[in-house]
């Protein structure tokens, strides 16, 4: 919870200060959060390009949208915010197994990463929104997470003149509950990261993608290891949903609860990687706690549902190959998004 | 840089004589599913790598079981490699039903010069033509990411049913075919001019295509994609053609098809094991081309007893980077398209076709794989490829 605390004493600190703000034409312009980079290996588009036509992405919705992620008024109890479960140095992940929410209530799933979303075409682990601002609301409502009824947070947001100000320049009207959406989801548009050494040796620049790394990027590719049917080369994730041997019975059944067929139980979606040395544990549950065990999990052909999908099997990896594979994770890392301060409050 | 700028070596797996698995009993056991089996296939539940990889294990064809065996030069009047049946199907004896063969874009207006986003439209105008498409199991529909029944008191539930259709073109009688737009719900050109079917997206099971009023004796198109568009990187693409599709492949090109399901009988099931159907299959295999002589496929293997490996857990099917492989579909049935108003005509897919085609021993020869080790997933769908002309997959509705 000390993300929430800091949150919370960032907000509080703004609603103290608002009148002592200096004026825009005397302040320097932040740093833009919009980019119309396409990194390589990403699909088309920029995150201006496949921001949705009523809420086409703009410096002024982004940076609404920051300020409402950072902001605990969104809880019931005001010392929750988005931010308090997404985490920048974490990849805007969290190192708890499951997210706590409002009076220490805890949910049954890991909080997900959050960056190139953009590219993305559903969200939560049950892929159960298409939008990310169909998402946006939901963990705003959740009773496990921030549990405020959606109108009563635009009500407290509208209580506020500076919200209302930049409300009215960002849509034009005072906040709504669609306006409140469209402002999350664009600031959760920007975050982009693609400056990993993975990422570089993507665009030609080999210097920091070791041997291991290549070797490991092998084992990745092809069908030694696999991991490519779902975690394609780009993106590294095909947003599918599937069952990878991590649940294994319990009330948690993931895409099921959102289709009710049972050939859905137990799928879940398909992350990308990025910066997964970032965000431990792993699984939609958090229940394997480190990357050295997630190899083993998926060398071991998953734990032993039987409704575990069909392409989980053993792989009997060497040791070496489970180092290498481990390199070629790590070389995802990227520093400069977990650090930038263009993402912070 | 560029993955595909790496320079993988591709590179033709028979040539490389696999003979890694254990494959050794003569035992095909016909008409039954209690065949003695051979070893082979043990492990390959577990594996589903290069070790587990049979060597010229054959059940012959279905409902066959064991393994081992030989069949050289068994190449059940298949495909061959693109362009030895120049594309174009043989109609089918009912004419409700068609076959396929081997080459991109033969019957259907020709291999395009490019994969643009976003075509040329073909025709100026037309009625917009649906082909709602039915996957069938046992002759009724397939539900999807549910339990389908299966002879013997078994369980099949698909978990991923998906593939692309490409160059329509409809069949008139005296007159070439008419290549024809794939279309959009709201009736602009496909991107790409490709239609993606995913079971799982109820908003994709219907083919659209733009068709100028006038009597057809029937359609033809690829199951899968040209050459052209196959060739290109996933990378920077839009869907259909991006990884999100699920069709991407590391190195060569996208995958045709693809197919997961899950299989249980009464007795099965214990945990990773009898669970899905993974159990038993194997012996995926390869002989070495001996003086010639045409590999030997593989199919069933250590299956004996097993009825689950009647039933391939996972089938992907894709061409390469060399030459166009998606295979031509022909189903003649003559329909009328008005000059207004809707018109639909539906297209089943019989799953039970393609299981006989991925476990159909057929000759190998020439098949060009991803770099590394390969899955039996890649060595059903070729073989499911490369049976295509002796099976009827697609029909229309009656």
């Amino acid at each position: 919870m000390r993300f929430g605390r800091a949150a919370l004493a960032f907000s509080l600190g703004t609603l103290g200060g608002c009148s002592d703000e200096p004026s825009p034409t005397k302040a320097t312009p932040p740093p833009s959060l919009l980019t119309e980079q396409i990194p390589a290996g990403f699909p088309a588009g920029s995150i201006v390009d496949r921001s949705p036509s009523d809420n086409t992405l703009t410096e002024e919705r982004a940076a609404l949208g920051k300020r409402l992620f950072y902001d605990t008024r969104l809880s019931r109890t005001s010392d929750v915010a988005c931010a308090t479960c997404h985490e920048q140095e974490h990849a805007f992940a969290e190192p708890n197994i499951v997210s706590s929410g409002v009076e220490g209530r805890t949910g049954n799933r890991n909080a997900p990463a959050l960056m190139n979303l953009a590219w993305n075409e559903s969200f939560f682990w049950d892929g159960r929104t298409s939008t990310l601002e169909e998402q946006a609301g939901k963990p705003i409502e959740n009773p496990d997470e921030m549990d405020l009824p959606i109108d009563d947070a635009v009500a407290r947001v509208a209580e506020d003149r500076s919200y209302v100000a930049a409300f009215t320049a960002a849509y034009g009207e005072p906040p709504t509950e669609a306006s409140l959406r469209k402002a999350l989801a664009s600031f959760v548009r920007t975050l982009v990261s693609a400056n990993s050494a993975y990422d570089r040796h993507l665009r030609g620049d080999d210097s920091s993608f070791d041997d291991a790394a290549v070797r490991g990027e092998f084992v990745f590719l092809s069908d030694r290891g696999g991991c490519f049917h779902c975690h394609p080369a780009g993106m590294l994730t095909n947003e599918g949903l599937f069952h990878n041997g991590t649940y294994a019975g319990g009330e948690d059944t993931g895409r099921e609860l959102v289709t009710g067929r049972s050939g859905d139980m137990g799928k879940f979606k398909v992350p990308g990687l990025r910066n997964i040395e970032l965000t431990a544990p792993y699984m939609h549950d958090g229940s394997v706690p480190t990357l050295e065990a997630v190899i083993d999990q998926y060398d071991r052909g998953g734990n032993g549902d039987p409704t575990t999908d069909p392409q989980i099997e053993a792989l009997s990896l060497t040791a070496e190959e489970k180092a290498e594979l481990l390199a070629f994770l790590r070389s995802l890392t990227d520093l400069d998004f977990s650090t930038d301060p263009r993402f912070r409050p | 840089m560029n993955r595909r700028g790496r320079g993988w070596l591709i590179f033709v797996v028979l040539s490389t004589g696999i003979a890694c698995g254990n494959s050794s009993g003569p035992n095909n056991a016909p008409e039954t599913l209690a065949g003695a089996g051979g070893g082979a296939g043990a492990g390959a539940g577990a594996g589903g790598i290069a070790g587990t990889l049979g060597n010229a294990g054959t059940a012959g064809t279905l409902p066959a079981s064991g393994a081992g065996g030989s069949s050289a030069g068994a190449g059940a009047g298949g495909g061959g490699t693109a362009g030895s049946s120049a594309g174009v199907g043989q109609a089918g004896s009912s004419g409700a039903s068609g076959s396929a063969g081997d080459g991109a874009g033969a019957g259907a207006g020709g291999v395009p010069q490019g994969c643009p986003i976003a075509p040329a439209p073909r025709l100026s105008s037309g009625t917009v033509m649906e082909l709602p498409i039915e996957v069938t199991f046992g002759g009724a529909p397939l539900l999807f990411a549910e339990a389908n029944p299966v002879p013997g008191g078994g369980m099949l539930t698909p978990l991923g049913v998906r593939f692309y259709v490409s160059e329509v073109a409809l069949l008139r009688d005296g007159a070439e075919p008419l290549p024809v737009d794939v279309v959009t719900s709201t009736t602009t050109v496909a991107p790409y001019g490709v239609h993606f079917f995913n079971a799982d997206d109820a908003a994709s099971t219907t083919l659209r295509v733009l068709a100028p009023a006038g009597e057809y004796a029937g359609i033809t198109f690829l199951w899968g994609l040209a050459h052209a568009c196959n060739v290109l990187n996933p990378d920077g693409n839009m869907a259909p053609l991006s990884a999100t599709s699920g069709m991407s492949w590391p190195h060569t090109g996208f995958l045709f098809f693809r197919y997961e399901g899950r299989v249980t009988f009464p007795g099965q099931g214990g945990a990773g094991e009898g669970g899905t159907s993974s159990a038993g299959m194997g012996g995926a295999g390869a002989g070495a081309p001996a003086g010639g002589a045409g590999a030997g496929g593989a199919g069933v293997a250590g299956g004996a007893g097993n009825p689950s490996s009647l039933y391939p857990p996972v089938i992907h099917m894709g061409g390469n980077l060399v030459e166009p492989l998606a295979p031509s579909i022909r189903i003649e049935g003559a329909f009328s398209v008005p000059a207004m108003g809707p018109v639909s005509k539906g297209l089943s897919v019989a799953l039970d076709e393609i299981f006989e085609g991925a476990l159909t021993d057929v000759d190998l020869t020439g098949f060009v794989a991803p770099p590394g080790p390969v899955g039996e997933e890649v060595l059903l769908g070729e073989r499911l490829r490369r049976s295509m002309p002796e099976l009827t997959v697609f029909a229309f509705d009656p």
